[in-house]
């Protein structure tokens, strides 16, 4: 193979896993669960993010997306419904609203609910895009998923 | 402009701009001969990366400059002459048209105009909404004749669009 | 909590569960429970049980085959506007509290939004199922589950697996809601796992085209489902049962009817914004609206919340103000490709020819649920029509109920003393017993066409019927060359079935509801038949690539309604393309603009409309034709452009936590039957077998 393709190839599969986190969720006692979906800014106000996440092919079927607990992004993000016919999905919400209102440090920015589809234990992976501050401009943060624990209705 | 003659020994039969001509024959001293197979990896590995992210003038001199250099490796052959010049003319311009970035939803949806259509250009177009300070209707994406939240979902839903599809 | 050891028993056992949900139905899997309903709950928020004094609490039971009938208040028309609510009503405490709908209305194109809100007035858990009309032309596409302030947006999957899903959250504890489609025009909303005292709000959204004729776009609401006839030997029909009898209709679908003197708390709230054009005239015959204009092109209406019962459809007309409409064309191009829609109007010069000799053929339903005022609409539509025929012209008149029947055996001649012997028989005509439509269908079309003539039926009917494909496929058959024209008559028609006639009878639809004037709509019918019609319509696209165009039969072209038609396109917009046609005989054509692609305005919602438009007539195929079968294509389409069909539903589960306890029984939003119509004559009673027998 000639050398540039090769380079470039190698750079599509480094940029593809470099940041991708493999994080198992609870235990497989139930059929239907949640993760939610975590970002950490540190101290910084989070007015915007992206994240895609992915799971095995054939080990779950997503349910419903959920908006976050912070006010600004409680609606639940923008993702492509198409996504739902497979195991990849790409979330993600801005807010316009002032500094102050915005989330800093780590927020449960939304939730995925899916059923599980057989006994095996479903991982999802989760790879932040992008998270940015109210100036629009690109702030460093950390996209964490965890198996969600049970909501009260508020 | 200079005419060649053609045989069928010589498979250079076209013209080049006598300044692209001149730099070319300042640079390569030898003929040389192309094989296909360069060629085709040269252009796959331009689409490949057009395919990742949109092009951009940038991605697309780092991929001529980077054919320049796996040409120069052939340049051990025999003389170089303008017929292969106008090859390498009509390469490039072949490859400059190939990454020009073609007027789609996805580049008039990047508002921030860092090659990538995401969140962040909802986020920026939002905000020139919000304050009203566009002067123009070049993000009126859905063409309605106002740029709007309209608009701005329209930016959300191609930037999580997994195939550059728009759901909206 | 159950929890699963993964194990090959428990899948067994599993497996054996969902087996036996499957055979048992959606619903009909629940034992049969008594509820009590919490007092002061219905029309109130959601409060705890017991929060509240109990001196009036009463006790139902919710149970479908083993409860009794209602007793026998006597028999009164439904319930009507309830501007003062009558005294002695009684209020059914049921699971749905209010709707709100959010209507944004640009060019022809409107987006809806619809809000139901469910809650629990009961002390136990229950499973909420609303039968709901939209229009048979939306396009839902989102749908989202409100639980206090989450909010968990829903997934668009085939139907079966949406369904298992729900059905396997529901029996797990969860709450969980599943949209499907049972007919083009009637939906159903199920809420499973609702806790007493909670609430779960619906929201769905859709698009949708409006009508247009004479001048005024038509935006209409549907409030509720009218009760339906099922023929005997029909089991894929809509059922109407009474309050309490879900599931005694031998129907995959029921709708439960409050009864006469009962009332529930569920209301509604509707605003529609007008945008982008001015509004010369709004006009709403059918609820009590304000209005309000912020600018020029910028018209709000509003529904009075003194006439909130859902108990028919809300019609909004209005005009818009300048020229009368030309022909046009709207596209919008995006990744998948081109789209558009094209509205012809018939041109000017097609208003000056002479019209050929009528063949008039009413036909009137004339079943139990016409009996009263829409009968009595029909008939003064009908006379209007037998004194408006010319010399040249016959006629025709038909009634059918379980049977059919007409004035003599051939049309006959439009004489003076033809339409008198019309006219008296017409007044003795009564409404009683089932909607056989066939019969009326056969009457009206089997009999040899009359070369002199242009035979037009027109169909008289609310079109509360259960088995709508088998007459739309009757017609289809024998219709030959004639024409059908339908009215609906009645505050909340059939309007998928009237609508589909005439489309396939290559007519128009009008609607006569209770409070308009039957003869001035014929009136308006006939001014339109009197006006030529420009027939065998065809386009010259030029070198534009065009698919997929629908209607796939182009309608012919009536005078004051437009034709419209959608579909796809490649290639450059050309600047016109050329519509021919046969006026009087002659062969006339006119040219369509379209807009230049760089400066022409788009519209995001075409390529719904197509798809919703594509999946209709791929489902008409399927329906009329059971070797076309096109389930596979409709599936993927409506997945591709995330629509609701036949063959999608969507579904969300809250995943985040398990209700406590059994799921609960299952409680049918009971509504109740449209202005007008009377539910002695019409709501199925298997108690009383004599009663049905009348329909």
């Amino acid at each position: 193979m000639n050398r540039l393709a090769r380079a470039l190839l190698s750079a599509a599969c480094i940029l593809a896993l470099s940041k991708a986190e493999q994080v198992p969720t609870a235990g497989k006692a139930d059929r239907f669960r949640v993760v939610d979906v975590f970002i950490d800014t540190q101290a910084q106000p989070l007015a915007a993010y992206q994240v895609e996440l992915t799971a095995p092919a054939g080990t779950v079927r997503i349910v419903g997306i959920e908006g976050g607990d912070p006010e600004v992004f409680r609606d639940p993000p923008h993702y492509d419904p198409l996504a739902m016919q497979s195991e990849r999905v790409i979330l993600a919400a801005f807010s316009t609203a002032p500094e102050a209102r915005l989330p800093a440090g780590r927020s449960r920015v939304a939730s995925v609910h899916f059923q599980v589809v057989g006994d095996a234990e479903p991982s999802f992976a989760v790879r932040l895009h992008v998270a940015a501050s109210a100036a629009g401009t690109r702030i460093p943060a950390q996209a964490t998923i965890t198996p969600a624990t049970e909501r009260t209705a508020k | 402009m200079n005419h060649h003659s053609h045989n069928a020994d010589d498979p250079d039969n076209g013209s080049a701009p006598v300044a692209l001509q001149a730099a070319l024959a300042g640079l390569y001293r030898n003929r040389i001969a192309i094989p296909r197979e360069v060629d085709e990896a040269v252009l796959n590995a331009a689409r490949g990366q057009l395919r990742t992210e949109p092009g951009t003038w940038r991605q697309a001199v780092r991929v001529l400059a980077e054919a320049g250099r796996q040409v120069r490796a052939w340049l051990q052959r025999p003389l170089l002459r303008w017929g292969t010049a106008t090859v390498f003319a009509v390469l490039a311009i072949a490859l400059v048209t190939l990454l020009l970035p073609p007027r789609t939803p996805e580049l008039a949806a990047d508002f921030n105009r860092d090659g990538v259509v995401d969140i962040l250009d909802a986020l920026a177009l939002a905000r020139a909404v919000e304050a009203g300070t566009l002067r123009t209707a070049q993000f009126d994406l859905n063409g309605d004749g106002v740029v709007d939240r309209s608009d701005v979902d329209r930016v959300a839903a191609l930037a999580v669009s997994l195939d550059g599809r728009s759901p909206l | 909590m159950r929890r699963r050891s993964g194990t090959a028993p428990v899948l067994g056992w599993a497996g054996l569960a969902a087996l036996v949900l499957a055979l048992t139905g959606c619903y009909s899997s629940v034992a049969p429970r008594s509820l009590t309903a919490i007092p002061g709950r219905a029309g109130a928020g959601p409060t705890l049980p017991g929060s509240l004094p109990a001196p009036d609490e009463e006790l139902w039971v919710i149970d479908r085959a083993d409860s009794p009938a209602p007793e026998g208040e006597p028999a009164a028309p439904g319930s009507g506007t309830l501007l003062a609510r009558p005294p002695g009503e009684k209020e059914v405490p049921l699971p749905l509290r209010h709707t709100d709908v959010q209507a944004s209305i640009s060019a022809h194109l409107a987006t809806v939004r619809v809000t139901q809100q469910f809650t629990n007035p009961y002390d136990g858990k229950i499973e909420a199922v609303y039968v709901f009309p939209l229009p048979h032309n939306a396009a839902v596409h989102e749908f989202l589950m409100v639980i206090g302030e989450r909010r968990i947006r829903g997934i668009i999957r085939e139907r079966a697996e949406a369904e298992r899903l729900y059905h396997d959250a529901r029996s797990q504890g969860y709450v969980a809601s599943l949209l499907t489609q049972e007919r083009p025009n009637v939906f159903t909303q199920a809420v499973a796992n609702l806790e007493p005292g909670r609430g779960v709000d619906i929201q769905l959204t859709y698009f949708h085209t409006l009508a247009y004729d004479d001048g005024w776009y038509e935006f209409v609401f549907p409030m509720v489902v009218g009760p339906r006839f099922n023929p005997p030997g029909s089991s894929s029909g809509i059922g109407a049962v009474p309050r309490g009898a879900s599931g005694s209709s031998g129907q995959p679908t029921d709708v439960s009817y409050l009864g006469p003197g009962e009332r529930s708390g569920h209301d509604i709230a509707l605003r529609v914004e007008l945008t982008g054009v001015p509004i010369e005239e709004v006009a709403c015959r059918t609820h009590a609206i304000a209005r309000e204009a912020s600018a020029t092109d910028r018209l709000t209406v509003t529904l009075d919340p003194a006439d909130g019962v859902p108990n028919r459809d809300f019609v909004l007309r209005y005009r818009v103000a300048g020229e009368r409409p030309k022909a046009q064309a709207l596209t919008h191009r995006d990744e998948r490709g081109g789209f558009f829609t094209l509205m012809l109007f018939p041109p000017q010069l097609a208003g000056g020819l002479p019209r050929q000799p009528l063949e008039l053929v009413f036909v009137l339903d004339c079943s139990g649920s016409m009996s009263g005022r829409p009968l009595d609409q029909a008939k003064a539509a009908v006379r209007e029509g037998l004194r408006s025929l010319g010399p040249a012209d016959t006629f025709q008149l038909i009634r059918f109920s379980n049977t059919a029947s007409q004035l003599g055996p051939r049309p006959l001649p439009a004489t003076p003393e033809h339409i008198g012997r019309g006219l008296e028989h017409l007044a003795g005509l009564r409404s009683e017993g089932g909607t056989f439509m066939l019969h009326g269908i056969r009457a009206a079309l089997d009999f040899p066409a009359d070369p002199e003539r242009l035979r037009f039926v027109v169909f008289l009917t609310d079109g509360y019927i259960g088995n709508e494909v088998e007459i739309l496929a009757e017609v289809r058959q024998r219709l030959g060359a004639a024409r059908i024209f339908s009215f609906g008559v009645g505050s909340a028609v059939n309007r998928y079935l009237l609508e589909h006639l005439a489309r396939l009878g290559r007519g128009a639809v009008a609607y006569l509801g209770l409070n308009d004037d039957g003869a001035d709509v014929m009136s308006r019918f006939f001014a339109r038949a009197s006006q030529p019609v420009m027939t065998d319509l065809t386009i010259d696209w030029g070198k534009l690539g065009v698919t997929d165009v629908f209607p796939e039969r182009t309608p012919d072209l009536f005078v004051g309604r437009p034709v419209l038609l959608t579909g796809r396109f490649t290639g450059k917009l050309p600047a016109t393309v050329k519509v021919s046609g046969r006026c009087g005989g002659e062969l006339m054509g006119f040219m369509v603009p379209f807009p230049a692609e760089t400066s022409a305005p788009r519209y995001p919602a075409l390529p719904w409309a197509w798809a919703r438009l594509k999946i209709a007539e791929l489902a008409d195929a399927s329906a009329l034709d059971p070797r076309d079968d096109h389930a596979g294509e409709i599936r993927q389409l409506a997945l591709d452009y995330g629509l609701l069909s036949a063959f999608t539903a969507f579904v969300a589960v809250d995943a985040s936590r398990r209700t406590e306890g059994e799921h609960g029984v299952t409680v049918p939003v009971a509504v109740p039957v449209p202005d007008g119509v009377r539910y002695d004559t019409t709501v199925v009673d298997e108690d009383q077998p004599a009663r049905t027998a009348d329909r």
